[in-house]
């Protein structure tokens, strides 16, 4: 407990800016450049403060203690951390984010690109891929040997969630339309799976797979193995956690959206043409 | 808006007649009851092979059935009770109703539909030829390795048994895939998602629960197979291979699997209780999202049967959790169906009896399932007869009860005649209390210690008392079936009386003919609600100027 | 007897799509869980070959193989779209042709393997896994070849072309799960 203690906190410069050139241009974009050149409505106070939790979230995840503890002793709060960047940051910036900031910034770039990008197979293989990828031994070792590959590590964790949590939490973007809620949903199963199969290797591993973490200092008195086990089990709960609220949340909007359009609308359109004959 | 008139019915004369014509059935219908008359007839045996083990335990130290038979029968009887009985059983229902609750004319692939029951058929008997054929499989209905590899099992039995598994599996991956497209392209018109009714929403979820947890199975029992053929090491520690592989891989599927057997008759028991109680279904959202939630949860949760192979304190931890989770759901849908009977103008038909039980049965089934959920205790129940007693609670209170309620309540839409209610209160009092009488005890015999599978006990410890009894009740249900029996073919044979509404239904399968003409409905029908017919049959009070 | 005024379904998704997509996604879920299988037994086991550039060389081949095959059956697909049935012949015929020089390599690979299926577990689920995935190219290829004779025969159009949509698509799926397999399998 002492030792905790005593795990400072790890001011990264490269953070520390980046988050808060970050924050500033959110707020400046909602705000007066939005009024500015009335690009739509201001986000909800509730969205904003989604998307500020999320930043509060990933700063605390890096430069918190739970950095240090993470990156020197325990191979669960380095869990932790990626936990919080991949399941909490990132839905929470995308929720926070207004459908007609996407618009615009996609005025700028090939549509068609954005279109496909966000495709639920890429959105589930950017998810997905990074994930695995970073957990083979091989490369999990090498991030944690280099810092370089560290920082480039977090961002395509970043970067692959904002991705992954696109079609579920994205924003209501005009050009870039979300799939139908039950093929949402069909995908939050699939992600959850995948997860599944990740936390399940580590968890049920008889053996310590980092290199790393078996010469660790040790702390609160974990093996290596119990380390990784409990590890998994971070891994395991929370994200899932989140997933079945996701399909929840996703399931309410479905059925609140087909209340208010009642689906008789559609019973003059020719959806359907029986046959004679 | 489909204004057809008169549709005239080009029948080509049939080229032979007869049996034939339903060997060469792509009809939805046909094929239903096809799966529904081979699901009974597998029934049937397998309930002899409960009445053979039932009669082996009444006493302590039985010769009855030598041990090396009573494996084998108690491990068909729960292959049998599971995949040739109560998976097809849905089926059939399925087959049958569905298209006609979405205003459909047929499954979306009808040949396919036809393919999916026969490679049934064949699966089911090639698993029984294995009696023929050198001895039945005798390791249990999960096989467990390494005790199935070649060394331990040198019988082809399980060959029989993994061969069998392959093509049953097929035939659910074939059927589940039908459905899902039938459901999701062949809708009437008005009929979104989000109007579905609960039996088609659980045949969905249902579905995708088997494509999705079946690969897994197949496999599993690829890598039995090729250790036992071609001298692979895949569950063989020795070599490297691991004997937890199996357990993992099966129950990946395993545990999806019971909630694609207990599904189905929830979602029947959610058409029947709100008919008899004369009121819409209590919660549909949450009723629905619970199917969904019971689904989802059930791919996480594979391991608590495990707990006992020595996982590490967190991840017993992790599934012990998500099992009380999983409980949740199933009480939202418990209460749903309570809230749907409060207040409502309860009619005490047998279908009605059927699902009451249902509920009540399940209720106490599910609640063992919790109890087993708590790590510790579960250490000292696992293997025992406290863990028959929660299975057979859940499945035969659950699943067949739920079965039965939809037999009484479908029975006059697929045959034009009723079932005779006073036989069918006896089938069902004898049934419920036969069912009680057997499972009951089991739990006392649990706590004290009985092992399962096991062919014989020694006396003295107080489990012939409880045996005994069980093996009474074994033999009331039987009773029961034998009255269940008399009342099908009596009731046959009565003059057809052909209400199309007996019960003043909700849904679209009320509207046709009873049973249906071949195209189901001469002009597909439109629907503005979840309750179709309801708002037919009552324009004023319809359940869509409600909403408005 | 069989009278099927079946209803057709105007969706975005035709019936057939629909149908492949839930067998694809049946498919990925099995080898997903063997992938898994193969995951934990390697790590038990004692690695019998080397991953050398020599071992590498027919696998890389047979990626390079399976990349090309997908551009054909990319071309077999857009040239139907504009009504050239000769060009998807030709299309089609090449991707088969290139299917069945893939699966020449797996075999030859297979042969001079130095593991056997019946070695220790890393051997079998090694050979089980690209043998599986061997099964369903050959699936694949039975599909482009009934395609093909279908095209011979004329029955296909700019309107009316599904099957070959199809069959590109499980080609497509066919070619990604051989690059996840041999990922793992080969550069892992």
């Amino acid at each position: 407990m002492k030792e905790l203690m005593q795990i400072g906190w790890t001011w990264y410069p490269s953070v520390v800016v980046g988050f808060s050139i970050w924050t500033v241009c959110y707020c400046l974009a909602i705000g007066p450049l939005r009024r500015h050149f009335s690009w739509g409505e201001a986000p909800r106070l509730i969205q904003q403060m989604a998307f500020h939790g999320g930043t509060l979230i990933g700063l605390l995840a890096l430069v918190s203690p739970l950095d240090r503890l993470g990156d020197e002793y325990l191979f669960s709060a380095h869990m932790v951390q990626h936990l919080l960047l991949m399941f909490f940051t990132s839905p929470l910036w995308l929720a926070g984010m207004p459908g007609w900031l996407v618009d615009q910034i996609l005025t700028k770039l090939p549509q068609i690109l954005a279109g496909k990008i966000t495709a639920l197979p890429v959105a589930f293989f950017s998810f997905v891929g990074v994930m695995w990828l970073w957990h083979i031994p091989a490369f999990f070792n090498l991030a944690q040997s280099d810092e370089g590959i560290h920082i480039f590590e977090h961002l395509t964790f970043i970067g692959g969630a904002l991705i992954g949590w696109w079609p579920i939490a994205g924003p209501s973007s005009t050009i870039l339309s979300k799939p139908s809620a039950p093929l949402r949903m069909i995908y939050i199963f699939f992600v959850t799976m995948a997860c599944t199969g990740l936390a399940a290797l580590i968890t049920f591993s008889t053996s310590p797979l980092y290199a790393f973490y078996r010469q660790a200092p040790r702390i609160l008195g974990l093996s290596p193995l119990e380390d990784q086990h409990l590890g998994g089990l971070l891994m395991w709960l929370p994200s899932h956690m989140i997933l079945l609220l996701a399909l929840g949340i996703t399931f309410l909007i479905w059925f609140q959206r087909d209340k208010n359009h009642p689906a008789d609308k559609l019973a003059s359109n020719p959806r359907f043409r029986s046959e004679s004959r | 808006m489909t204004a057809q008139t008169d549709i005239v019915v080009k029948r080509r004369a049939p080229v032979v007649g007869g049996l034939i014509s339903w060997l060469l059935t792509v009809d939805h219908k046909r094929i239903g009851i096809l799966y529904l008359l081979s699901a009974s007839l597998f029934f049937l045996v397998g309930g002899l092979e409960a009445l053979l083990i039932r009669i082996q335990l009444a006493r302590p130290e039985n010769t009855f059935l030598s041990p090396d038979t009573y494996n084998q029968v108690f491990t068909m009887h729960g292959t049998t009770m599971i995949f040739l009985v109560v998976m097809p059983l849905a089926a059939g229902f399925g087959n049958y109703m569905v298209p006609l609750m979405i205003g459909a004319r047929d499954m979306a692939f009808p040949k396919l539909n036809a393919l999916s029951f026969w490679t049934f058929l064949f699966g089911g008997l090639f698993m029984y030829s294995s009696f023929v054929f050198g001895g039945a499989p005798n390791f249990g209905w999960f096989s467990y390795a390494p005790g199935t590899e070649k060394l331990y099992s040198p019988t082809h039995g399980m060959d029989f048994w993994i061969l069998g598994i392959l093509m049953l599996g097929l035939a659910t991956t074939i059927g589940s895939l039908n459905f899902i497209v039938t459901i999701i392209q062949l809708r009437a018109p008005g009929l979104s998602l989000t109007r579905l009714p609960l039996f088609v929403w659980t045949m969905t979820v249902t579905s995708f629960l088997a494509v999705f947890s079946l690969p897994s199975l197949t496999t599993a029992v690829l890598l039995l197979f090729l250790d036992r053929q071609l001298g692979a090491h895949f569950y063989n520690v020795v070599q490297g291979g691991s004997a937890l592989l199996w357990q993992h891989l099966f129950w990946f599927f395993g545990h999806p699997e019971v909630y694609i057997l207990i599904l189905p008759a929830m979602g029947i028991v959610s058409e029947v209780i709100p008919v008899f109680s004369g009121k819409p279904l209590f919660g549909y959202p949450a009723v629905v999202f619970s199917a969904i939630a019971i689904g989802f949860l059930g791919f996480t949760v594979w391991a608590h049967h495990m707990f006992a192979t020595g996982m590490p304190s967190t991840t017993l931890l992790f599934f012990a959790a998500d099992s009380f989770l999983i409980g949740v759901p199933t009480g939202v849908k418990i209460f749903a169906w309570l809230a749907t009977m409060w207040k409502g103008k309860l009619r005490f038909a047998t279908p009605m009896l059927f699902a009451i039980g249902f509920v009540a049965m399940f209720l106490i089934g599910g609640l063992d399932g919790i109890h087993l959920a708590v790590v510790p205790v579960d250490w000292q129940l696992t293997d025992t007869y406290y863990v028959v007693s929660h299975l057979h609670y859940v499945l035969f209170g659950g699943a067949l009860f739920g079965i039965f309620s939809g037999v009484y309540y479908w029975f006059p839409k697929m045959t034009g005649r009723r079932l005779q209610e006073g036989l069918g209160k006896w089938h069902f009092w004898l049934m419920f209390i036969g069912m009680n009488l057997v499972f009951m005890p089991m739990h006392i015999l649990g706590l004290q210690g009985m092992p399962r599978r096991i062919y014989t006990y020694g006396a003295g410890r107080g489990w012939e008392v409880w045996n005994f009894v069980e093996t009474i009740g074994a033999f009331i249900i039987a009773t029961s079936i034998m009255i269940f029996i008399v009342n099908f073919f009596a009731s046959l044979r009565m003059a057809a009386t052909n209400e199309e509404d007996p019960w003043d239904g909700f849904t679209l399968e009320w509207k046709t003919a009873s049973p249906p003409p071949v195209y189901n409905f001469a002009e597909i029908p439109s629907v503005r609600s979840r309750r179709p017919l309801w708002d037919e049959k009552h324009p004023e009070l319809a359940d869509w100027r409600v909403e408005e | 007897m069989n009278i099927l005024m079946q209803p057709r379904s105007i969706n975005r998704l035709s019936t057939g799509s629909l149908a492949l997509f839930i067998i694809l996604a049946s498919e990925s879920i099995f080898f997903a869980t063997m992938l898994v299988a193969y995951i934990s037994l390697r790590d038990q086991a004692i690695l019998p070959v080397e991953h050398t550039l020599r071992r590498l060389i027919i696998p890389l081949a047979n990626t390079l193989i399976l990349f090309v095959s997908t551009f054909f059956a990319w071309r077999a697909t857009s040239s139907i779209r504009r009504g050239k049935t000769s060009t998807l012949k030709s299309y089609l015929l090449f991707t088969v042709l290139l299917g069945f020089i893939f699966i020449a390599g797996q075999i030859y690979e297979f042969s001079r393997g130095g593991m056997h299926i019946n070695d220790q577990s890393y051997g079998g689920i090694f050979f089980t896994l690209l043998g599986f995935h061997g099964l369903h190219v050959l699936a694949g290829l039975v599909f482009l070849i009934i395609n093909l004779l279908r095209a011979q025969l004329g029955d296909f159009s700019v309107t009316h072309h599904d099957a070959i949509v199809l069959g590109t698509w499980f080609w497509y799926y066919v070619v990604a799960v051989w690059l996840v397999l041999f990922g793992a399998l080969y550069l892992i």
